[in-house]
């Protein structure tokens, strides 16, 4: 997913009211010329407000999941360790944000290859590098119950 | 009736008792009536000049459009009406390079020859003299509906034929009311027209202004000083979808094979863009749903007792127009139509030039060597991709899951033929993939013999992507549970054989999946360790010409 986010504030060269409706977005090709890239909905948006807008999906960078393990730690406790691929097919490095949703009670990271940082209660999230033209590699282990 | 009637502001509020006087036959009479509308309509007169000058700008000098990818599937893989929708959801985005004169003063710029499809909101006009005052989108086309509605209130004549003489006579009269419904003034009061029994028909002096055969887009603008302007109109559009169609062409050795890539560009609405610089934007994008108006033909309906033979029902309707001459293109048409739904193909590169590909944001963005013409109604094929010797490795897939067994019937099932590439460059590929449909071809006998087809993801490079072509013929596998036990706390083990047998006389590679989407689930025995392909646990197991073997494993869940 790629979205844009700017602020509608004054000091950032824009700081009026948005009413509700389509956002349509447009950036220059290599040659100059406007192309559209993406469009969604805002709702009634007040001055000074933050703006994040999914233009589309991303064609270069991708996420493959993988379930390595899943062990029952005891009766309402399970162990899971996961695995997740990126790929990054630009020419420059990104940083993908990765969610991890679907924490229950008791929520806990046991190990990580990159530090985590806790969304909310459900939700653990990753800022990962992953480098120009390459890949990078991102394994958890969570326990949760029930 | 009433709500109807409020498009002529001047009939507001007169008509709240219409339906008593719809009710109490053809004439009515109405006094004053006339002379009232026509001292608003006057009025309205005076206001107009301002900007009643219509500046029409017939067409665009130059076009450049850009067609953006809508839907995952490919065309093929859909039924009728999927495939119909795909192509009226496909977005396309137009910019053309118009001149006009314009003299000072406040005009209207009329831009006829837009895109059928277009989508107002998103119109754009740079290069304007002045401000622009306000953008309009008219899509009410020239048709004897709309024709009555905005003649409302205006002088016209109605020309009556007598049935025995053949003489004609031709009646001054206003029209009061329409067109659901003809109600003219006369002098001799108010008449429902089409209802006096006899032929008679309505005249109006002109087309009025603002119906044409098209939508039109139109700005109104100050001009402060009479300019030739050079203006860019830039809009988005419905109705032009694009995919990517691959051949692959097998190589005898089985390891490689040539890919080549095309652009399908496919405009399923009635405009034309001529001589267009032709880009394709590859990657998914989020839109809105949005509604467009085509612009709407309305007829006249007669609200009379019936005139004609009434126990066969309505007359038949008049003949359809002849269709608009085809394109000297066009002429495979109605053959291909009759395949089913692809109206036309033209096939216009050649190897040499290739679409160029360049990155846009985050998507890709392909550019086509010269500008083309796609035509209404076209579908049309550019290449895009020309790799020669592209490594790949063939692939028996067996899916496998817990509950196999149970099907008797189904023991013995052929594995699918699936093509196993990496898209980097050092296999020869490397390029992003959009997504779309590959047929692959195989030579048999030195003649390309084709082999199976397969819809493709988006693939950016460096990705993997397995392409299923079709079920093998003299592979097969058999999966068969051995052994089940209950071990302690409801967890269950399951042993397996799978017997492989291999009839042809070359080597293949077989890859077992197993599902692993069970709770708990893992594999406590295999005679090979085994990955993860498209989510499942494979194993891949050599099996040498004329072989068969048996390949055991056993897996645990539950509890």
């Amino acid at each position: 997913m790629v979205a844009i986010q700017f602020s509608n504030a004054r000091l950032a060269g824009l700081g009026s009211q948005l009413p509700a409706g389509t956002m349509r977005v447009y950036m220059r090709d290599a040659a100059g010329d406007p192309k559209f890239v993406g469009e969604n909905a805002i709702g009634h948006t007040p001055a000074g407000s933050e703006l994040s807008i999914k233009t589309g999906e991303a064609f270069d960078v991708s996420s493959q999941a993988t379930l390595v393990a899943e062990t029952k730690v005891s009766k309402t406790r399970s162990r899971y360790e996961m695995r997740y691929l990126l790929r990054n097919a630009r020419d420059q490095p990104v940083t993908v944000e990765l969610r991890q949703g679907g924490l229950w009670r008791d929520g806990e990271v046991k190990a990580e290859s990159l530090k985590s940082r806790r969304i909310d209660a459900r939700t653990l999230g990753w800022s990962v590098p992953v480098p120009a033209n390459g890949e990078t590699v991102l394994t958890f282990t969570v326990e949760t119950g029930w | 009736m009433v709500r109807r009637l409020s498009s002529s502001p001047a009939s507001r509020g007169r008509w709240r008792d219409a339906d008593t006087h719809r009710d109490g036959g053809g004439v009515l009479v109405f006094g004053q009536r006339p002379l009232h509308r026509f001292a608003v309509l006057l009025s309205l007169a005076l206001a107009l000049p301002a900007h009643a000058a219509v500046i029409p700008s017939a067409a665009p000098e130059k076009v450049a459009i850009t067609l953006y990818r809508d839907g995952d599937g490919p065309f093929q893989a859909m039924d009728d009406w999927q495939r119909q929708q795909a192509k009226e959801r496909g977005l396309i985005l137009v910019t053309e390079t118009r001149t006009v004169d314009l003299p000072a003063g406040r005009h209207t710029i009329r831009f006829d020859g837009v895109a059928e499809g277009l989508i107002p909101q998103s119109a754009a006009v740079e290069g304007l003299p002045g401000k622009a005052v306000e953008r309009n989108y008219d899509y009410a086309l020239l048709s004897p509906g709309t024709l009555v509605e905005r003649s409302l209130g205006q002088p016209i004549k109605v020309v009556r034929t007598n049935r025995k003489t053949g003489r004609q006579q031709a009646i001054d009269a206003t029209l009061v009311q329409g067109p659901n419904g003809l109600m003219v003034q006369t002098r001799e009061g108010v008449e429902a027209l089409g209802c006096s029994g006899g032929p008679e028909r309505l005249v109006l002096d002109r087309v009025l202004d603002g119906l044409t055969d098209k939508p039109s887009l139109s700005t109104v603008v100050d001009v402060p000083a009479p300019t030739r302007a050079k203006l860019t109109v830039s809009y988005l559009a419905l109705g032009v979808n694009w995919q990517a169609d691959y051949v692959a062409n097998i190589h005898p050795d089985g390891q490689h094979l040539d890919l080549t890539g095309w652009l399908t560009l496919v405009n399923s609405g009635g405009s034309q863009f001529a001589d267009a610089k032709t880009q394709a934007v590859a990657g998914k994008l989020s839109r809105q749903y949005v509604r467009v108006d085509k612009g709407r033909a309305r007829s006249i309906r007669r609200a009379c007792w019936p005139m004609d033979t009434t126990h066969f029902g309505r007359p038949p309707p008049p003949p359809a127009p002849p269709p608009p001459p085809p394109p000297a293109m066009m002429m495979a048409a109605p053959m291909a139509e009759a395949r089913g739904g692809v109206e036309e193909i033209a096939v216009t590169a050649q190897r040499a030039k290739l679409a160029e590909q360049s990155n846009l944001g985050d998507y890709k963005l392909y550019t086509l060597p010269e500008p083309v013409t796609l035509n209404a109604r076209q579908t049309k094929q550019v290449a895009f991709l020309d790799q020669k010797g592209v490594a790949f490795q063939r692939l028996y897939v067996v899916a496998l899951n817990v509950w196999d067994s149970l099907d008797e019937e189904n023991a013995f099932r052929a594995p699918e033929v699936t093509l196993r590439l990496e898209n980097k460059t050092a296999n020869g590929l490397g390029k992003p993939l959009p997504s779309g449909a590959l047929s692959a071809m195989e030579t048999v006998d030195g003649r390309p013999t084709f082999a199976g087809e397969q819809a493709v993801r988006d693939v950016a490079i460096g990705e993997p992507v397995d392409l299923v072509i079709g079920q093998a013929m003299d592979v097969l596998a058999r999966p068969r549970l051995v052994e089940e036990r209950k071990l302690a706390k409801g967890r269950v083990r399951r042993t397996y054989e799978v017997d492989l047998s291999n009839a042809k006389t070359i080597p293949v590679t077989v890859e077992l999946r197993q599902n692993p989407n069970l709770p708990t689930f893992k594999v406590v025995a295999e005679p090979r360790k085994h990955d993860i392909r498209q989510g499942q646990v494979a194993w891949r197991v050599p099996l040498g010409a004329g072989q068969t073997s048996t390949f055991r494993y056993a897996i645990e869940y539950g509890g």
